[in-house]
C-alpha cells in the first residue's frame, strides 16, 4: 500500500514542472517536432486534398482526415513518449530519476500529457485542413467524438512505445519504432483506404492496433468495414495490456541495470 | 555514534561470477567514507545495492539504523551516479528546479546555483556545458533535497582543477554540517584529503579499512631514486629491497627500511648522485595493498613500479 501511495505524483506543482520541462524539451528538438507535426498534415494535403478530392464519391477527404488522424497521433505517442524514454534510459537520466524520490507515475504522466498535447495539435490541424480545404462536413457530435477518440487512442501507442523503450536501447529504439510505425500504418489502411485492399490483406490488418483504432474512428462517420465495436475495443485493450506488461517488466529490469 | 548504513554479510553476483562476497560494512553518520578499489572491485555494485537499483536475495542493508529500506528514506538521500547524465535540451535552472520539487525541504534552486557557482550557466542547456560543468550540475541535482546521506560515485571524472576545487569545498561544507558521504574516486589524493575513513575493496571483499593515515602507515615502504653505477642485481639482493626499476640513468628502489638500504647503497657506490626519497602516499599504499593480495607475475610488478615512478 505504501508503495502504491508513493508511486503517485508528489504534488501538483512538481507534476506541472515535470510536464513543462518535458514539453519544452520536445519543442527544442526539431528532429521530433518537424516530422511529428508536419508529416501527417502534409500527407493529408497531398493524398487527401490535392490528388483524390473526388475519390470515394467525394468522400475521400473525410475518410483520409480520419485515418491520417490515427496516423498523426501515433507519432507523438511512439516517438515523443516511447523513444524519449529510451533515450533517457540510455543516458542514465532514468537511473538518476529512479534514485530520486520522484514517483515513477509522475514521470509517465508528464510524458503522456506532452504526447497528448502534440496529438491535440495534429488533430486540430487536420480538422481545419479538412473543413476548410476538403469541404468535410460533419455534425458537431461527430467532430467532438472523433477528437476524443483519437486522444484516448494515443494510449495503446504510448504503451507500445514504452515497451520498445525498455526492450531496445536509445537510437535503436527509434529505428525499431519506425519499423513498426510505417508498415503497420500502411497495412492498417491509414494511407490507402482498407476497402481497396484484397480480402486477405483486410484480414491481416486485424493484428495491428492502428487498424482497430481507425475502424472505431471511421464508425463515427459511418465508413468502417463493418466489424463490431466490441472486437475493436477489446483488441485495443488487449494490446495495451500486453504492451504495458512488457513495459513494466522492462522498467523493473532497467532499475537493476 | 549512529550508523547511516548497516550492511551485514551481503553477497551479490551474477550467474557467472560473484561481485560481492559476504561483505559487512557499517558507515557512521557524519563521516566521509571513501570506497577505493580498482575497476571491477565491486564499488559501484555496492552503491547500486544500497540505493536499491540492484537487489540481492538476502536483504541485509538497512539505512539510518532503523532497519529502513531505501524506498522509505529516498527523500533523505542524494546520489551522483556513474555514467549518468541529464537530457541535453534541458536548461540547468529547469533541471535544478524540477529536482527541488521532489523533496519536502529543498535547499532552493537559487541558493544551490549560487553555492555551486552555476550562475553563469543557469540559463544554458545541459548539452552545451563542458564535462566538468555537467558534473557540477549533476552534483547540484544530488544536493537539491539537502540530503543527510550523499553518494558520490566518481564525481570528479571530467572535472578540471577549478571545478574540482569547488567540489572539494562543497564536500568540506557538507561534512561540517554533519552530513554522511560515501565517495568513490580514482583520484587518491582526493580520498587522502577528504576521507575520514578509507575502505579498500578487491574482488568484492574489504581488504583494508581505516583512516587514510592508518592505511598509509601500514605501508612504510619508501622509494629511493638515484643515479648510480651499482647494478640492479646487486640492489635487488639487499634484504629490505622489495623492488627495483631502472629508468634511464636512474634506478628506483622500493625499500622496507630506507636507512639501512641507503647506508649499504652509499657504502658500495660513493659516486651516487641526485638522490631523492619519496614517502608512501595513499596512491602507493593502495597499489601495494591491492597487489599484495594477488600474486602478480613479474612483468606487472614492473608496471606497478613504473606507474609509481610517474607519480614521483
Amino acid at each position: 500500500m505504501n508503495q502504491l501511495i508513493s508511486s503517485f505524483p508528489t504534488s501538483f506543482r512538481s507534476l506541472k514542472k515535470e510536464f513543462s520541462l518535458d514539453f519544452n524539451m520536445s519543442l527544442r528538438e526539431p528532429a521530433f517536432i518537424v516530422p511529428t507535426l508536419l508529416f501527417p498534415l502534409m500527407f493529408y494535403v497531398f493524398f487527401g486534398l490535392l490528388f483524390s478530392q473526388k475519390g470515394m464519391d467525394g468522400q475521400m477527404p473525410t475518410f483520409l482526415m480520419v485515418t491520417y488522424g490515427v496516423f498523426g497521433i501515433m507519432s507523438p505517442a511512439l516517438f515523443g513518449f516511447g523513444a524519449s524514454v529510451a533515450m533517457d534510459r540510455d543516458k542514465g537520466w532514468l537511473a538518476i530519476k529512479q534514485v530520486s524520490p520522484m514517483p515513477p507515475l509522475q514521470f509517465m504522466c508528464a510524458k503522456l500529457f506532452s504526447a497528448m498535447v502534440f496529438a491535440c495539435a495534429i488533430i486540430v490541424g487536420l480538422f481545419c485542413l479538412g473543413a476548410i480545404f476538403g469541404d468535410v462536413v460533419l455534425a458537431r457530435s461527430q467532430w467532438l467524438s472523433l477528437a476524443a477518440l483519437l486522444l484516448v487512442g494515443t494510449l495503446p501507442f504510448c504503451a507500445l512505445g514504452l515497451a520498445v523503450a525498455f526492450l531496445v536501447k536509445g537510437n535503436a529504439a527509434v529505428a525499431v519504432l519506425n519499423l513498426i510505425y510505417l508498415p503497420s500504418a500502411f497495412l492498417s489502411g491509414l494511407w490507402i483506404p482498407i476497402n481497396y485492399f484484397p480480402q486477405w490483406l483486410q484480414q491481416v490488418a486485424n493484428i495491428f492496433p492502428p487498424f482497430h483504432l481507425s475502424q472505431l474512428a471511421l464508425k463515427i462517420i459511418d465508413k468502417d468495414i463493418g466489424q463490431s465495436v466490441a472486437v475493436h475495443i477489446s483488441a485495443l485493450l488487449f494490446s495495451t495490456a500486453v504492451f504495458l506488461t512488457i513495459a513494466i517488466w522492462g522498467y523493473k529490469k532497467s532499475q537493476t541495470e | 555514534m549512529n550508523t547511516a548504513i548497516a550492511i551485514e554479510s551481503l553477497s551479490f553476483g551474477y550467474s557467472n561470477a560473484m561481485v560481492l562476497n559476504d561483505l559487512s560494512l557499517s558507515v557512521e553518520q557524519g563521516k566521509l567514507t571513501c570506497l577505493l578499489g580498482s575497476n571491477g572491485a565491486g564499488k559501484t555494485t555496492l552503491i547500486n545495492l544500497i540505493l536499491g537499483r540492484l537487489t540481492s536475495s538476502q536483504n541485509t542493508i538497512s539505512l539510518f539504523g532503523e532497519n529502513q529500506q531505501i524506498s522509505q528514506v529516498k527523500k533523505r538521500i542524494g546520489a551522483m551516479l556513474q555514467n549518468s547524465t541529464a537530457p541535453e535540451r534541458a536548461k540547468v535552472s529547469e533541471l535544478i528546479e524540477l529536482f527541488s520539487s521532489y523533496y519536502p525541504t529543498p535547499i532552493g534552486a537559487n541558493t544551490l546555483i549560487t553555492q555551486l557557482g552555476l550562475n553563469a550557466i543557469a540559463d544554458k542547456r545541459f548539452g552545451k556545458l563542458s564535462g566538468g560543468q555537467k558534473q557540477l550540475v549533476l552534483l547540484a541535482l544530488a544536493l537539491c533535497g539537502d540530503p543527510d546521506l550523499l553518494f558520490l560515485d566518481e564525481p570528479s571524472v571530467g572535472m578540471d582543477v577549478e571545478v574540482r576545487r569547488t567540489l572539494w569545498k562543497v564536500i568540506e561544507s557538507l561534512k561540517a554540517r554533519g552530513k554522511t558521504i560515501v565517495l568513490t574516486t580514482h583520484y587518491l589524493e582526493e580520498a587522502d584529503a577528504l576521507a575520514d575513513r578509507v575502505v579498500v575493496l578487491q574482488q568484492g571483499e574489504i581488504i583494508a579499512d581505516g583512516t587514510p593515515t592508518q592505511i598509509k602507515s601500514k605501508f612504510q615502504n619508501k622509494i629511493i631514486k638515484a643515479k648510480t653505477s651499482q647494478s640492479i642485481l646487486w640492489l635487488n639482493s639487499l634484504p629490505e629491497v622489495i623492488n627495483t626499476t631502472s629508468l634511464g640513468q636512474y634506478v628506483e628502489v622500493t625499500s622496507r627500511n630506507t636507512e639501512s638500504t641507503l647506508k649499504q647503497w652509499l657504502n658500495s657506490d660513493p659516486s651516487l648522485t641526485d638522490l631523492t626519497i619519496v614517502t608512501t602516499d595513499l596512491e602507493q599504499a593502495f597499489i601495494q595493498i591491492t597487489h599484495a593480495q594477488t600474486d602478480l607475475p613479474q612483468t606487472s610488478q614492473y608496471e606497478v613500479n613504473h606507474f609509481q615512478a610517474k607519480q614521483v
